[in-house]
């Protein structure tokens, strides 16, 4: 019995002494690589906020167009209803319906303008001093809006409901043409993006190509290849370019985006963008030679 | 009948194992048996300790080595494919997911639209 105690405080004792060098490794094997996982986590987790928020922006978005919807239904029966019945009470109604009308559109309007602003911020290929300008924008409108939306809670009569029609009218052309704008800088931006990290990835395989062993008519062929893809970048980023130079031309002149001028800038974009996608099946071959 | 009888009574056998039988004093069974016992006793006990001993350093060995970042960190995602991708195409992924975001970023497939809103809401003309 005694000699069994003994074995067992020495089987205890090695796993001790085993175990903390075992741990010890196990810590510093993973220090190294602490700084990077923390990095990568942080912004990953940056981007899946930003996600997070437009996707929460969006649902409140589609449930505002819905309730929109709906009370301006209520309008417009109950402005019939006035105008056909001329009472008070339908006066009344007429009143209510109207002030809500006018509050659930200025309510979806700032949602959109915060998914406007959220969605431009997080697209890495608009340029910076286009993004700040439309930014900008989106700001003083949102907080014109706002404005406009307390107004409308303050409002209670009939002459106060008209003054409150009156300056949504006073803001229609500048907020049409902030969002035409933020919408056309959006479309720009995300091809773009698409563009930025192709050129990316051109340069890797480029670099990889040089460094890989090969024979030299693969070298020759692959030479070709990358004049070719290079060509067809340069053009498409200077076809990029000229889309960017137009609309920022077009954002020196007041109130300019409207919905045609959008229209003509996705016509733009459409031919780019299968241009891009030439450019990237190039880089799907590169990436095989 | 032990062994040794039966050995005993086989003469022919006994002749020629007879040297290894000289100076062979047979102890009393009462005076072998005890100590017998406690080596048998103490083997068992050491070969259990030697087993539970092996058996804790591989437990300790499979926990320590045991990676210390989550299954879904980017970061071992990324350490886990690449030697396989790498070995294939380098750039495989890499294009692929462009690919996604390139049709994310068609200007046909627009997912903001101008909100569908009547900008006349007014009670009198």
């Amino acid at each position: 019995m005694y000699s069994y105690r003994i074995n067992l405080l020495l089987v205890l004792l090695v796993c001790l002494f085993v175990s903390l060098p075992l741990r010890a490794g196990a810590q510093s094997t993973a220090s190294p690589s602490s700084v990077p996982v923390d990095l990568t986590v942080s912004s990953t987790l940056r981007k899946d906020q930003a996600t997070e928020s437009i996707s929460q922006l969006r649902e409140l978005y589609k449930s505002q167009v819905e309730v929109y919807r709906s009370s301006a239904q209520q309008y417009s029966i109950a402005k019939e209803q006035y105008a056909n019945l001329q009472t008070l009470a339908a006066l009344e109604e007429a009143v209510r319906a109207t002030r809500e009308a006018l509050l659930n559109r200025s309510r979806l309007l700032v949602t959109y303008f915060q998914l406007l602003r959220i969605t431009i911020t997080d697209v890495p290929g608009i340029e910076l001093t286009q993004k700040q300008q439309v930014l900008s924008r989106l700001d003083s409108m949102e907080s014109r809006l706002v404005q406009h939306q307390d107004a409308i809670l303050n409002t209670e009569t009939r002459a106060g409901i008209g003054d409150r029609a009156n300056e949504f009218a006073a803001l229609e052309k500048e907020m049409e043409s902030t969002i035409y704008q933020a919408l056309a800088i959006l479309s720009v931006g995300k091809v773009q993006t698409v563009y930025d990290q192709a050129m990316i990835i051109r340069q890797d395989i480029e670099t990889y190509h040089q460094t890989a062993t090969a024979s030299s008519l693969i070298q020759a062929e692959r030479a070709r290849a990358h004049t070719e893809t290079k060509r067809n970048f340069a053009e498409l980023q200077t076809e990029l370019g000229s889309v960017l130079t137009r609309l920022a031309e077009q954002a020196e002149k007041v109130n300019s985006f409207n919905k045609s001028s959008y229209e003509r800038t996705l016509e733009d974009l459409e031919s780019n963008h299968i241009r891009l996608t030439q450019v990237i099946s190039y880089l799907s071959e590169l990436a095989r030679l | 009948m032990t062994d040794l009888d039966s050995v005993l009574t086989n003469q022919t056998q006994f002749s020629l194992e007879e040297p290894y039988y000289q100076g062979v004093t047979q102890p009393a069974d009462d005076e072998v048996q005890p100590p017998k016992k406690s080596n048998s006793k103490k083997m068992l006990v050491v070969l259990a300790s030697i087993l539970v001993l092996l058996l804790l350093l591989l437990l300790l060995a499979v926990v320590s080595r045991r990676p210390v970042v989550t299954p879904n960190s980017p970061f071992q995602q990324g350490t886990l494919e690449t030697p396989t991708s790498v070995q294939a195409n380098p750039f495989a992924e890499r294009i692929k997911r462009l690919e996604t975001e390139l049709e994310e970023a068609d200007p046909l497939r627009q997912t903001l639209l101008f909100p569908p809103i009547d900008m006349d809401i007014r009670l009198d003309p």
